[in-house]
């Protein structure tokens, strides 16, 4: 299956952001998405440009009910920020032209939940979410077993 | 092993901050972590002026107290921390409190620095030029090992050899700067700096695998610096610990105040700031052990680990009821909050 295909399947939805927007404002818009995990910063025409994980996002909304912080963390909790400040920029990513199998190797391999899909231009056009691969594969091999006679 | 662990931190230190970090921090924590590190470095120096003697190392004394007011800056963020988790503490105090701990490390580190140039023999006999280069060297060597640090971080895509790959650039900046004689602690604090500078948001991803470290570097510092005590030596110099101790309280207040009040801070802040600053640790147990290791202050280095050693005791026991002390007073701490406001 391509991935485009499975997108037109799933519902896709993902929160995007742009790098100006300050940090206390993308946890509230990700939390009023509690589906959704991560945060994708993008630019003005739509392209991808980083990533926020919810794990970085909580870290900073939670700072002031943590008794220790690195020097790092503190210095974020005080001087605060925008989505650029706290976004990884080098993330991997798929095409719509890839076949699913190919994705899902390179998500196990790097470890990542959602990967998000970009189109020839650069554009983010979905996010391929392994749990819901993963549901996917484990129905269909139940109804395969299921239907096998014994 | 001290230079090298001193090294980490510095290179931790100096990347925490970035510089929309301190554009953001604003003019009334910047004001204040400059009075309260140069109070302390100021009337530190000028009360151990007062009772060190001529004769004590090869050194004259005031060398030696503007040691000691160079290791007076740094405080321990951790208590601070703890102490304002404890007690639900918010407000114009606090917040101050956090962006001032979270700072004056690195003014500490930097001042730390310039005056070890100043009172190492090796500046004294190149004078002023040779301080000027030896600060100007280790930052260009810092920024240029920062560079090459980002560079090869973009490259590299497993996660398992960046801390192999930080190590390595942290100890080749201050064995360079040692064979250039140039300052070590600078040229891993500017690397640590430089490499965020370079990498932007990306540079996250050099300091995390070592933020783990540290803890485990102040377990070195301990460790030596436990070597170093010797009760003797510490009941013959009780008189330096208790100027150092009582000095550098007067300094942070007297400091903390000046700073705070001249960048418009409110009087809840700048009168109590200071007294919340008081505790200190690992970075001045680390600063003194590398003091100690300088050809011209290793005869006394007994001596300055075990006043810095007494005195330390003294901070982290005295810190956290003093930070408790302002915040109550400025109307803070999160009980009181709720007794004067209940929901």
């Amino acid at each position: 299956m391509k991935v485009s295909e499975w997108l037109a399947r799933h519902d896709g939805s993902i929160v995007t952001v742009h790098a100006s927007r300050p940090l206390d404002e993308v946890v509230l818009q990700l939390l009023a998405e509690p589906c959704l995990r991560d945060v994708y910063v993008v630019d003005e025409e739509g392209r991808l440009v980083g990533h926020i994980s919810h794990k970085r996002l909580a870290e900073h909304a939670l700072a002031e009910h943590r008794p220790a912080h690195t020097r790092r963390q503190l210095m974020e909790r005080v001087a605060g920020g925008v989505a650029g400040d706290f976004m990884n920029c080098s993330l991997a990513s798929a095409s719509p032209d890839e076949e699913l199998e190919d994705v899902l190797h390179r998500q196990l391999e790097h470890e990542i939940e959602d990967m998000p899909v970009l189109d020839h231009s650069g554009v983010l056009v979905g996010a391929v979410n392994l749990t819901r691969v993963l549901r996917d594969l484990v129905r269909a091999e139940l109804r395969a077993d299921a239907s096998e006679p014994d | 092993l001290t230079t090298a662990a001193l090294g980490i931190i510095a290179y931790l230190i100096g990347g925490s901050i970035t510089l929309a970090q301190l554009r953001r921090t604003g003019r009334m924590i910047l004001g204040s972590t400059l009075g309260e590190a140069l109070g302390a470095v100021l009337v530190v120096f000028l009360a151990m002026l007062l009772v060190i003697p001529e004769g004590l190392g090869e050194l004259p004394a005031a060398f030696l107290a503007l040691a000691f007011g160079a290791i007076a800056a740094p405080t321990a963020p951790a208590a601070t921390i703890a102490v304002l988790h404890q007690y639900h503490a918010r407000g114009p105090l606090s917040s101050t409190l956090l962006g001032v701990v979270a700072l004056d490390d690195a003014l500490g580190i930097i001042l730390f620095a310039s005056v070890s140039v100043v009172t190492t023999a090796a500046s004294l006999t190149r004078g002023i030029g040779g301080a000027a280069i030896e600060v100007l060297g280790s930052i260009a060597l810092g920024l240029g090992m920062g560079f090459v640090l980002s560079r090869l971080a973009v490259r590299l895509h497993q996660g398992s050899l960046r801390l192999p790959l930080v190590v390595a650039a942290v100890l080749l900046s201050i064995g360079a700067a040692q064979a250039l004689d140039l300052s070590a602690l600078l040229a891993a604090m500017t690397l640590g700096f430089s490499s965020r500078l370079w990498l932007g948001a990306a540079g996250d991803r050099l300091f995390a695998p070592v933020e783990y470290f540290e803890e485990l570097v102040f377990l070195i510092f301990f460790t030596l610096a436990g070597a170093f005590f010797d009760p003797s030596v510490l009941s013959g110099h009780i008189h330096l610990i208790a100027v150092y101790f009582f000095a550098r309280i007067l300094g942070k207040v007297a400091g903390a105040a000046a700073g705070a009040r001249l960048s418009g801070a409110p009087p809840s802040v700048s009168r109590w700031l200071g007294l919340g600053l008081v505790p200190q640790a690992g970075v001045a147990v680390g600063l003194v052990l590398a003091l100690g290791q300088h050809p011209s202050f290793r005869p006394i280095a007994d001596i300055l680990v075990n006043v810095i050693l007494g005195s330390t005791l003294l901070y982290e026991i005295s810190g956290p009821i003093l930070v408790r002390f302002a915040l109550g007073r400025a109307g803070e701490l999160g009980i009181e909050r709720r007794r004067s406001h209940p929901s």
